[in-house]
C-alpha cells in the first residue's frame, strides 16, 4: 500500500517538476548572461492566463496555448531586457513590479473576459497516456531535453561562452568584440519564454483552468533551484525533481486528507516552501554565481 | 546643495510621471469595464471625504509596511516579506488580545514576532547566503498557510465561522478627536525612523553601508550586523502593522485572510513612490490609501475587482524602476 503511494508521488513529481525546471533553466541562461529576473512568478502567471485564454476562446488546441504562453513570456522578457539592459534600471525592482502587476492584472483580465473574480471556466486537459494515474505530458521529456540542451549550449558552444563572459566580465567580453547588451537581451528573452511555457503548462496541461495567483510561488521556487543547482542546468533538473517532489507530496496529502480534520490540508501546503527554504539554506553557495550578476553593465 | 535640490525635484517629477501613468491605466481599465473615466477619477481622488476612516486606517498600515521595505533597502536588501511579517504580527496580536487588558501588550508581541521573522531572513542572507527575496517569499507562504491552519482549527467564532473570535473590546484602540490612535502611532513611528536614519550612528552607518560598502567597512561598520538589524527592524514594523490592523481596526481575522492580505506587497509600491524616505512614505501612503478607498467607492456602482489597485501599483513600480526621465534630463543638461 505505502509503497504504491510512494511510487505514485514519485511519478507525480515528474509532472510537478516541469514548471519549476523549465523556469529555472530559463533563469540560469538569463543569469549566466548577468541579468537577474525575479519577475518569473509574474511572467508565469500572465502566461498561464494567456494560454488559458487562447485554449478556451480560440479552439486552437494545446499547441496554440503553449505558443500563447511562449509569446507572453517573450514579450515580458523583452520588457525586462529594455528596462534592465537598455535603461540600466534596477533589475530587482522591475521584477517586483512585474510580479505585483501580474497578480492584479490577471484578476482584472479574468473578470473582463470570463466575468469571474478568481477563475477561468474549467477546461478539458489534453489526453496524454497516463502512468500510475498521472498524465504523462510530452512536456516532461521536453523539459528534460531542454535542460540537457541548455547545459550543452552553455558549456560546449561559442554562444554559451559569449553568454557566460557577458555575465562574468562584460567589459572584457566587449573588448573581445562580443556584443554584450545584445547577448544579455537574447538570454533574458529566452529565459522569460521558458517561464512562459511553464506558465502555460500550469493552466492548460496540469490544473485545467486559470485561477488567481495559481503559480503559488513556483517562480520563486525556480529561482531557489537556480542557486541550488549552482547555475548548472543538469543539476537544475535534479533540483527541480526534489522541489517537484515536495509539491507532489503536498498535493497528494491534500487530496488524501481532504475529508479528514478541517484545516489539515492548509498545513500540508507549507511543505514546498519549507523544503525550498531548507534546501537552499543547506546547499546553495555563492561560489558559482556569475560575477557580474544583477549589476547594470555601463559601457565605458 | 544645488545638485541635491535638482535631484530632489527630478525624483519628485519621476514619481508624478509614474503616478500619472498608473492612474491613466487604472482609469483605462475602468473605462473598459464601463465606467465614466473622468467621473471615476474624480470619485477616486476625492474618496477621502466619503471614506475618511478607511483611508486613515489603511494609511496607518501602509506606512508601516512601506517602512518595512524602505529600511532594509537603505542597506541594499529587498524585504519582500512584509506581507508574511504582517500576517504573523496580526495573528499574535489576535491571540494575545484574547487575554490582555491593554493594547500595549498585543502590539509589542506583534512587533516582536515580526522582528524575529525579519531577523531570520537577515541571518539566512548574511550567514548562509540565502537571497532575502527568496527567503521572505517562502516565509510569506509558510506564514500564510500555517496561520490559516491555526485560525481554522482553533480560533474560529462559533457564531460566525468565517471569522476568528474577536479580541477583548478593552484592548481595541480608539481615536482622539476623530483621528485613529493607530494613525498617530504609525506617523510617530515614521518620524522615529526618519530621525534614526538621519541622526543616529547606526542609522547613518546603515545608509553608508547601502551606498558604499567598502567605505562603511573602513569606518568600522559591521555591515553584516547592520543588514540583519535592518531586516529585523523592517520585520518589527510590518509585525506592528499587523498588530495595529487587528487592535486598531478589525478585531478579528477572516478565514480567507482577506483582512490582512496585500498590505505587505502594496507597501513596496508605497515605499518606492515615497522614494524610501519615511516622510515621503507618510505622504505616499495617504495618496495610495485615498486611491484605494476611491476604488472601493467605485465598486458600489461598478463592479471592479479590488486587485485593480495592485495592478496599478505594479505599473508604478515598473515605471519607477527604469530611470528614463532621469536619463533624459541628464542628457538635456549635458547638452
Amino acid at each position: 500500500m505505502i509503497e504504491n503511494n510512494i511510487i505514485e508521488i514519485l511519478v507525480l513529481s515528474l509532472a510537478t517538476m516541469v514548471p519549476i525546471v523549465l523556469t529555472a533553466i530559463g533563469e540560469i541562461i538569463t543569469e549566466r548572461a548577468g541579468i537577474v529576473n525575479i519577475g518569473l512568478e509574474g511572467i508565469m502567471l500572465i502566461s498561464a492566463w494567456a494560454a488559458a485564454l487562447v485554449y478556451i476562446e480560440t479552439g486552437s488546441g494545446i499547441v496554440g496555448a503553449y505558443l500563447a504562453g511562449l509569446t507572453a513570456g517573450a514579450l515580458l522578457g523583452l520588457l525586462h531586457a529594455v528596462i534592465s539592459i537598455r535603461l540600466k534600471g534596477d533589475q530587482i525592482v522591475t521584477g517586483i513590479g512585474v510580479n505585483i502587476f501580474a497578480f492584479g492584472a490577471t484578476v482584472i483580465a479574468t473578470w473582463i473576459v470570463w466575468g469571474n473574480f478568481s477563475n477561468s471556466p474549467p477546461i478539458d486537459l489534453p489526453q496524454w497516456p497516463s502512468f500510475m494515474g498521472v498524465r504523462i505530458s510530452p512536456m516532461i521529456p521536453l523539459t528534460i531535453i531542454t535542460g540537457i540542451a541548455a547545459w550543452y549550449i552553455l558549456s560546449r558552444t561559442m554562444i554559451g561562452l559569449k553568454i557566460k563572459s557577458a555575465g562574468d566580465d562584460p567589459a572584457a567580453a566587449e573588448a573581445l568584440g562580443i556584443k554584450v547588451e545584445r547577448i544579455q537581451a537574447l538570454a533574458t528573452i529566452v529565459g522569460a519564454s521558458l517561464a512562459g511555457l511553464a506558465g502555460a503548462y500550469l493552466s492548460v496541461d496540469f490544473t485545467g483552468s486559470f485561477s488567481k495567483g495559481m503559480t503559488a510561488g513556483r517562480g520563486f521556487i525556480a529561482l531557489a533551484n537556480v542557486a541550488f543547482s549552482g547555475w548548472n542546468p543538469l543539476f537544475a533538473i535534479a533540483g527541480g525533481y526534489i522541489f517537484g517532489f515536495a509539491d507532489a507530496l503536498s498535493l497528494y496529502l491534500s487530496i488524501v486528507y481532504e475529508s479528514g480534520e478541517a484545516g489539515l490540508v492548509y498545513l500540508f501546503k507549507t511543505i514546498p516552501y519549507i523544503v525550498t527554504l531548507l534546501s537552499v539554506a543547506l546547499v546553495a553557495r555563492r561560489g558559482k554565481m556569475p560575477r557580474h550578476l544583477g549589476r547594470p553593465y555601463i559601457k565605458e | 546643495m544645488r545638485i541635491t535640490s535638482r535631484a530632489t525635484i527630478l525624483s519628485v517629477v519621476e514619481v508624478l510621471v509614474a503616478l500619472a501613468i498608473g492612474a491613466t491605466l487604472g482609469v483605462g481599465v475602468m473605462w473598459v469595464l464601463g465606467a465614466d473615466p473622468v467621473e471615476s477619477l474624480i470619485t477616486m481622488v476625492t474618496a477621502f471625504q466619503a471614506y475618511e476612516n478607511i483611508v486613515m486606517s489603511r494609511m496607518s498600515i501602509l506606512i508601516l509596511t512601506a517602512l518595512a521595505f524602505a529600511i532594509p533597502f537603505k542597506v541594499g536588501l529587498f524585504n519582500i516579506g512584509a506581507e508574511g511579517q504582517l500576517y504573523i504580527g496580526a495573528f499574535i496580536a489576535l491571540v494575545v488580545g484574547y487575554t490582555a487588558n491593554t493594547p500595549i501588550l498585543p502590539l509589542l508581541a506583534a512587533a516582536l514576532a515580526g522582528g524575529l521573522i525579519g531577523a531570520l531572513a537577515g541571518v539566512l542572507r548574511v550567514y548562509m547566503n540565502v537571497n532575502e527575496v527568496l527567503s521572505t517569499i517562502m516565509l510569506n507562504w509558510i506564514a500564510y498557510w500555517s496561520i490559516l491552519y491555526l485560525l481554522v482549527t482553533r480560533y474560529t467564532d462559533p457564531l460566525f465561522p468565517h471569522l476568528s473570535r474577536s479580541v477583548k473590546p478593552e484592548v481595541m484602540l480608539g481615536s482622539i478627536n476623530g483621528i485613529p490612535v493607530m494613525l498617530i502611532v504609525s506617523i510617530a513611528v515614521a518620524l522615529a525612523v526618519y530621525l534614526f536614519l538621519n541622526y543616529t550612528v547606526p542609522g547613518l552607518m546603515m545608509r553608508v553601508a547601502g551606498s558604499n560598502e567598502p567605505a562603511a567597512r573602513i569606518r568600522g561598520a559591521r555591515v553584516e550586523r547592520l543588514r540583519v538589524m535592518s531586516m529585523m527592524l523592517g520585520g518589527m514594523l510590518a509585525g506592528l502593522g499587523g498588530g495595529l490592523l487587528i487592535i486598531g481596526h478589525t478585531g478579528s481575522i477572516d478565514t480567507l485572510m482577506g483582512t490582512v492580505s496585500n498590505y505587505g506587497y502594496e507597501g513596496i509600491g508605497v515605499a518606492l513612490i515615497g522614494r524610501n524616505n519615511p516622510l515621503g512614505i507618510v505622504l505616499s501612503s495617504f495618496l495610495y490609501a485615498d486611491l484605494q478607498a476611491g476604488s472601493l467607492r467605485l465598486q458600489q456602482t461598478q463592479e471592479v475587482p479590488p486587485e485593480l489597485a495592485l495592478m496599478v501599483n505594479g505599473i508604478i513600480i515598473i515605471v519607477l524602476s527604469a530611470p528614463i526621465l532621469y536619463r533624459i534630463m541628464m542628457g538635456v543638461m549635458k547638452k
